[in-house]
């Protein structure tokens, strides 16, 4: 099965995305991004779901360009579930090597499927 | 001599007559005869020689008389001016040769003539009137006039006396007349002259003193005296008249000056110093003079003049007052003035332009436009750079928006970034071609920053809250729930909405409190520690932490306030001291009452209380402290720490506007302690008065 890694700070949004992927995946959830970073490291996910806006030491875009980095999850494509709905926002998480940006509110089932697509390529 | 011919012929007739008698009548006596013949040839013998001698006499006279004639005519006709004798009947007797050739004629031929046959017969009038008046009048008359012709052909002065006989009976005039055109001609010009020099004088407002060394008197001119305040017979001609009156301060320079001139060491005598005038005041007064000196080098005489230079001289204080205002209000102008002359050079910036820009005036000063526009762009960062003063002006006459529109917007690479805006005016002055201003728009572009900012962070954070809405409500309508899950989701969809309906709410307030400033305030009388339980009470804090520790006061403590505005300034804190201690920790609010009174605006009679709300979490620096109240100011900007940045600052307007105040205390890394000072109401109880001063106090 395949592992889906949610990080953020919001226990409402984990709840819903957890909800709509249902039993097919294996799923995993952290609060911020210094554990969701941790997570990642020892669960090596197929699909990171990642906001932004996180409490912390580290921010979602800091989560990002670790994930890109390391060696252990170059097959980890990340989505960015975030409110930041500027232009540059967008741009900017696309640049640092995100596989697709949502932003809130998105719809879940849309997100679903864009999951099953990433894991299909 | 006809008397004696008469007598002559009688005699010979008498002799005739008696010898023709005696010879008649006494033929032979010859005795009578020859005796009557010899006495009649003795007598005439006689005669003729008594007229020989007569006539010899007679010569001699004629001759001197004609001598005299002569003498008296060449006089005459010498004089260098008209002369002519009229008889009573106004007919010419004599007249010098000049008035002959005046006439045209020869002297002799005028005698006899009058003045209508010589003269044009107006002037000839004119003439026969004056003589006319002159001999009823019996007294000579003197007149100037302008020659037949007109003043400019000349002018005469005409002389006429009657000629009175000794029996005292009119013989006749006698005139002359005289060419005085010369004479008028000079006087004229001093006329002239004395009129123009009055006139230069008045005009240049100078008085004028002319000093004698040797004597020690000075002439003083009418106005000198009247520059002083003083009428001309008030002063007097002695030099000690000005030494008396010149400023005991100035009296020394002035005197050295005067040596040095007299000593020939300066070619022109000047000094300015005051002088005393009759009313006791003074008067700056510019003195220049020049003197005469003879062979041996001694001053003969000095003249000079004076000028009041009080206008000047106060003008002159005005001008330095002037400037000094001008140099004060630029040094006080937090913007940048930089002006270029003529040439477009720079010729002046002022003291906040090297504030902003860390370039001193000689560093810039004289330097082109383009070089200026270089060394501005050098200090700029590369996406605001500084386009040069060409391209300003370039774009405000493209734009046509004449001096004030088009702005450039520069950030300087300093430390702690500065975002000035810079405008170009071009001016018409001969002086200043151009001014470059630099206004320092630091502050409002953070300003607007931050208002932008918070839009985004208000939208944002209804983003989330709708996140879970929308999400929750489309997998219900595409996905079978169990009753159980359906109704927990359902729930979530419901709180969130809520959580919604809050953030906006925080918004309409902010907005409110801002237009409204507190007027709509419901105040009630409650116990301070009863409302603290239930505040925290209904606080949800975090997940995982633990609800506020309350610890009560040891009596009541009553206050006069709007309980839920009050509420929301306490929850706003309290929320605050959680989202500040990410790491945990307690928060405690507890009761301060101080002995001593704060130094705040509280009034009435009753001690403040204070409600301390502390955290143990990051704490804030030295800047986040001063700016905490701050609109849409954020302690965190990233954003990690979510808030529209105006918690503190509604806490701030709700407490002040309770007359009370908010008081803050933080360590870096230890945590924070917010105290809301509040006025308290004595336990006894209510005045209507006490209400009405408090609606007061909320007004504010």
């Amino acid at each position: 099965m395949n592992k889906i890694l949610i990080i953020d700070d919001h226990a409402d949004i984990r709840r819903l995305i957890s909800i709509t992927l249902g039993k097919n995946y294996e799923i995993f959830e952290a609060e911020d991004g210094v554990s969701g970073l941790k997570l990642a490291m020892q669960q090596q996910p197929d699909i990171v779901v990642l906001d932004v806006m996180m409490p912390g030491v580290m921010n979602g875009l800091q989560v990002l360009d670790a994930i890109q980095c390391a060696p252990s999850l170059s097959h980890t494509k990340v989505l960015m579930v975030t409110a930041r709905g500027q232009v540059h926002d967008y741009e900017d998480g696309m640049q640092r090597g995100a596989y697709a940006y949502f932003i809130k509110p998105f719809s879940p089932l849309q997100l679903a499927a864009t999951i099953k697509k990433a894991l299909s390529e | 001599m006809r008397n004696k011919l008469y007598i002559g012929i009688l005699l010979v007739i008498a002799y005739v007559l008696i010898e023709t008698v005696w010879l008649i009548f006494v033929p032979n006596d010859h005795f009578v005869p020859v005796v009557s013949t010899t006495i009649l040839i003795v007598s005439l013998l006689l005669l003729l020689g008594h007229a020989a001698r007569v006539n010899k006499l007679l010569r001699q006279r004629t001759d001197e008389l004609n001598q005299r004639e002569n003498y008296l005519r060449a006089s005459i006709d010498n004089l260098p001016f008209f002369f002519w004798l009229k008889d009573a009947d106004h007919r010419f007797l004599a007249v010098n040769k000049v008035f002959a050739e005046a006439c045209g004629r020869s002297p002799t031929d005028i005698v006899g003539l009058t003045d209508f046959d010589v003269w044009p017969h107006e002037l000839a009038e004119g003439y026969r009137k004056d003589d006319i008046e002159v001999m009823s009048s019996r007294k000579e008359k003197s007149v100037e006039e302008p020659v037949a012709g007109g003043s400019n052909a000349g002018w005469i002065e005409t002389y006429k006396k009657p000629v009175i006989a000794s029996d005292g009976n009119i013989l006749g005039t006698v005139g002359f007349a005289r060419d005085i055109s010369d004479r008028r001609q000079l006087l004229d010009a001093l006329e002239k002259s004395e009129l123009r020099w009055q006139l230069a004088l008045e005009g240049s407002n100078e008085g004028i003193w002319d000093w004698n060394p040797a004597t020690g008197e000075v002439y003083f001119s009418e106005h000198w005296k009247n520059m002083l305040g003083y009428r001309a017979d008030e002063i007097g001609t002695s030099l000690d008249e000005w030494i008396y009156r010149v400023h005991p301060d100035d009296l020394d320079r002035t005197m050295a000056d005067v040596q040095r001139h007299l000593r020939g060491e300066t070619d022109l005598y000047q000094n300015e110093h005051r002088m005393r005038c009759k009313n006791g005041e003074y008067k700056w007064i510019l003195d220049r003079g020049r003197a005469q000196f003879d062979r041996q080098g001694h001053a003969l005489r000095m003249v000079g003049s004076h000028s009041d230079i009080t206008e000047r001289k106060k003008t002159e204080a005005l001008i330095l007052e002037n400037a000094e205002q001008l140099s004060a209000i630029f040094s006080l102008s937090p913007d940048g003035f930089v002006s270029f002359d003529k040439s477009h050079c720079v010729k002046y910036v002022s003291p906040a332009f090297t504030h902003l820009t860390g370039l001193a005036e000689i560093d810039v000063l004289g330097i082109t436009e383009g070089e200026f526009s270089t060394l501005l762009a050098g200090l700029c960062t590369p996406e605001s750079r500084f386009a040069g003063i060409a391209s300003q002006r370039a774009m405000q006459k493209i734009q046509a928006c004449g001096n004030s529109e088009c702005r450039q917007r520069i950030e300087l690479a300093v430390a702690g970034k500065r975002v000035l805006e810079v405008s170009l005016r071009e001016s018409k002055s001969e002086v200043v071609s151009q001014i470059l201003y630099l206004r320092d728009i630091t502050h409002e572009t953070e300003v607007d920053h931050m208002k932008s900012e918070f839009l985004a962070t208000a939208a944002h954070e209804l983003r989330t809250p709708m996140a879970s809405i929308y999400g929750f409500a489309e997998i219900l309508l595409n996905q079978d729930f169990e009753q159980n899950e359906r109704n927990e989701l359902l729930n979530t969809i419901f709180k969130q909405s809520e959580l919604m309906v809050s953030i906006i709410n925080e918004l309409l307030d902010l907005a409110r409190i801002e237009a409204r400033r507190g007027k709509d305030f419901t105040l009630s009388l409650f116990e301070l520690g009863n409302l603290l339980q239930e505040v925290i009470s209904g606080f949800k804090p975090p997940s995982e932490r633990t609800s506020p520790v309350l610890q009560l006061a040891a009596q009541k403590i009553l206050v006069r306030a709007d309980r839920n505005k009050l509420t929301q300034a306490l929850n706003n804190v309290i929320s605050n001291a959680y989202k500040y201690s990410p790491n945990g920790g307690e928060i405690s609010v507890t009761f301060i009452q101080p002995s001593v009174a704060q130094p705040s605006e509280h009034t009435g009679d009753t001690l403040p209380v204070g409600i301390c709300i502390r955290d143990q979490g990051i704490g804030m620096t030295h800047e986040q402290l001063a700016r905490v109240f701050e609109r849409f100011y954020r302690a965190d900007a990233s954003g990690a720490i979510p808030g529209t940045g105006l918690g503190m600052s509604i806490v701030k307007e709700i407490i002040e506007l309770h007359g009370g105040s908010v008081a803050l205390e933080s360590h870096l890394g230890k945590g924070t302690a917010v105290t809301l000072w509040l006025p308290t109401s004595p336990t006894t109880e209510t005045s209507p008065t006490d209400i009405l001063s408090f609606t007061e106090q909320s007004e504010l």
